[in-house]
């Protein structure tokens, strides 16, 4: 189920920080190439060149945000695995990153370990899932009830039920251990539906900007 | 002797003459007072006359006062026109100078006829006139041409009561020139139409009086309620600016305080200074999330927690049982007191997880309509007896304070031995009604 991470990019401006992610990831996954960014430039220019297959994201860069970081990767590349590295922990700033493609985010002040369990999790194929970031998903599907969407000639972006219902779930507080065993369903098919809702959330979002920017384009005709 | 009735006319005169100027019902009240004036005061200054002139001047000023009178009735019933007639104005003005004067320049045998020959003419003029308007205000002023024509007929009737109540019979040319020319049936003529007038203008006046009070009260409402517009728009005002100021030492304090914890964490090589700047950084994300958050629905906080608290338990392999009473609502808790409960149910968890030794947990929420209950139990080794290590160790006073912040109360039970239990309770505030 893990993919075989040989290419690794991290972006952080805090020297020291980014140091220490290089020798995490070093330890974790072994034998891999690591380049280092300090800047939004370098690191969209570093996508353009190489293939990455793990890119740790930090959202607060002197020259703009990681979000664009990872809008570039979905586009280029997109089968680069973008985690958000970030202290903040709200919806705010996490939202947009999951909406531009990230794959999952780590809360960089945690213990050594927790952060080397999570991005094995997420190798594994298990993103994190927060009840403030699945209320923040239902509100975006919530309101893709609008006509819009269909005039797009794009696969009908919709959450199925059993989607919709593990998001629920998660919104009430239940983690997705929990959720598994109310459901009657593994811990894989769980993190299966997980990843489903984030790959959707990313092609709902980018729809509706495509969809936003021919308007406005018809608009300047 | 100035009559009863012309008397009566005279002060009915005066008092339409005195009402105030400008609009078109003003317009014909003004008419008709000089009407009467020039009818009963010309009538009454030529009685007096007798006095001074001889009775040849009289009576031909006596005459001369119809052409004039007729001339302002014509021009009255003008004002009932679409549009006047300047022709029938001039024609009317022309013979107040030609009746006079023809009456001056002819014999005094021919006087008298020609005196009535000028009567039976106003007399037909005016009756014309009169039909014209009739007919013209037929259709939509049906009431007030029967009204009209009704004062009319009163009018007549009293100058043939008059007529037949002369001393000698009248021959039939004469009666013409009595109908015409006799001063009882003008009298009560114009006595009918002056109190209709009248009336007509009390009923105007006090619709203006009506509509202005509206008006005034209508200004009133509106600049109460710009009132309340302006101080809802200028508190308004002072949210968005106390906001932003919010969101600005928010992001201040994140990127400086937060970037310096960090480096802080990751380069030291003492575990404590680590785990003291972790929850720095937490505490820090907290205060941030206080001073620049929204309110959260209750609903959306105890799932927050839960999850939280859950997983961390879950990673000690410590037995968690979560359960949840009553209905959270649409009860909204302010950014603080949503960041103070989470900083007090961390405490207790920590607690729980570094100093408990407990292998099972209860937490249990109950949502009442006006607080909220959390209580978390375990079944650990419970608090040591000693006063200072509680302090020192468990944050219990913070705990405690921190509740108290919210004007809600923490307590904790416990014995050595037979685990800890922490009851929180927290008011709400009445859900605004929208």
């Amino acid at each position: 189920m893990s993919q075989k991470i040989s290419n690794i990019l991290i972006l952080e401006d805090l020297t020291e920080i980014r140091a220490w992610l290089k020798q995490l990831v070093s330890e974790i996954f072994p034998g891999a190439t690591v380049a280092e960014a300090g800047r939004v430039k370098d690191a969209i220019e570093l996508t353009r060149s190489l293939s990455f297959d793990l890119a740790l994201i930090d959202l607060g860069l002197p020259d703009g945000s990681g979000v664009d970081v990872i809008d570039s990767l979905r586009e280029t590349k997109a089968e680069t695995q973008a985690v958000v590295v970030t202290i903040h922990d709200d919806d705010e700033h996490l939202f947009p990153a999951l909406q531009a493609g990230a794959f999952g985010y780590i809360l960089k002040e945690q213990p050594r370990e927790m952060i080397v369990e999570q991005l094995k999790r997420m190798n594994q194929g298990e993103p994190p899932l927060s009840p403030s970031i699945a209320r923040r998903v239902l509100a975006h599907f919530g309101s893709k009830r609008s006509p819009r969407a269909p005039v797009l000639d794009l696969p009908h972006v919709a959450l199925t039920e059993r989607e919709n219902e593990v998001l629920l779930r998660v919104a009430k507080g239940y983690t997705l251990p929990e959720i598994g065993v109310q459901l009657g369903l593994s811990r894989h098919t769980i993190a299966d539906y997980v990843k489903q809702i984030y790959r959707k959330l990313n092609v709902s979002s980018r729809a509706e900007v495509a969809l936003e920017a021919q308007r406005l384009g018809l608009f300047k005709h | 002797m100035p009559t009863l009735t012309q008397l009566a006319l005279l002060i009915l005169a005066g008092i339409v003459l005195f009402l105030s100027p400008a609009s078109v019902q003003r317009r014909r009240l003004k008419l008709y007072g000089l009407t009467v004036l020039v009818w009963s005061g010309g009538a009454v200054l030529v009685q007096f006359s007798h006095l001074l002139l001889p009775t040849t001047w009289s009576g031909l000023l006596l005459a001369s006062l119809w052409a004039p009178t007729m001339a302002l009735t014509i021009e009255f019933m003008q004002g009932f026109f679409a549009g006047p007639k300047l022709w029938l104005r001039r024609l009317t003005f022309l013979q107040c100078l030609l009746m006079p004067l023809s009456l001056w320049l002819l014999p005094q045998a021919a006087r008298f006829q020609a005196a009535s020959a000028w009567a039976v003419l106003f007399g037909v003029e005016g009756l014309a006139v009169f039909a014209v308007l009739l007919r013209e205000n037929w259709q939509s002023r049906r009431r007030d041409c029967w009204w009209a024509l009704a004062t009319l007929a009163a009018a007549m009737l009293a100058s043939v009561i008059d007529a037949l109540a002369a001393p000698q019979h009248l021959p039939w040319t004469s009666l013409l020139v009595w109908l015409a020319a006799s001063p009882s049936g003008w009298n009560t003529l114009l006595i009918l139409l002056g109190l209709r007038l009248l009336s007509a203008y009390r009923r105007e006046h006090a619709a203006t009086e009506a509509s202005r009070f509206s008006l005034q009260t209508r200004v009133l409402d509106a600049s109460a309620v710009v009132e309340r517009n302006f101080a809802q728009f200028a508190q308004i005002r002072v949210e968005q600016l106390t906001d932003k100021e919010r969101k600005r030492i928010a992001a201040d304090l994140h990127d400086e305080l937060g970037a310096k914890l960090l480096t802080i964490v990751h380069t030291c090589d003492n575990e404590r200074i680590a785990t003291l700047g972790r929850e720095a950084l937490d505490e820090m994300r907290l205060s941030v999330r206080g001073l620049s958050g929204k309110p959260v629905l209750l609903g959306d906080a105890l799932a927050d927690w839960r999850a939280e608290t859950v997983s961390r338990l879950r990673q000690c392999n410590i037995r968690i049982d979560w359960s949840n009473a009553g209905d959270a609502g649409d009860h909204l808790l302010s950014a603080r007191t949503y960041v103070q409960t989470t900083r007090i149910l961390r405490e207790a968890v920590n607690n729980l997880i570094r100093h408990s030794k407990a292998t099972r947990a209860n937490i249990s929420c109950c949502c009442e309509a006006n607080q909220f209950r959390l209580s978390i139990e375990d079944n650990g080794i419970g608090l040591p007896a000693t006063e200072h290590t509680l302090v020192a160790d468990h944050g219990i006073s913070s705990m405690k304070h921190r509740a108290q912040q919210m004007k809600g109360r923490c307590v904790i039970e416990s014995r050595a031995g037979s685990g800890t239990l922490v009851r929180l309770e927290v008011p709400l505030p009445l859900p605004l009604a929208d």
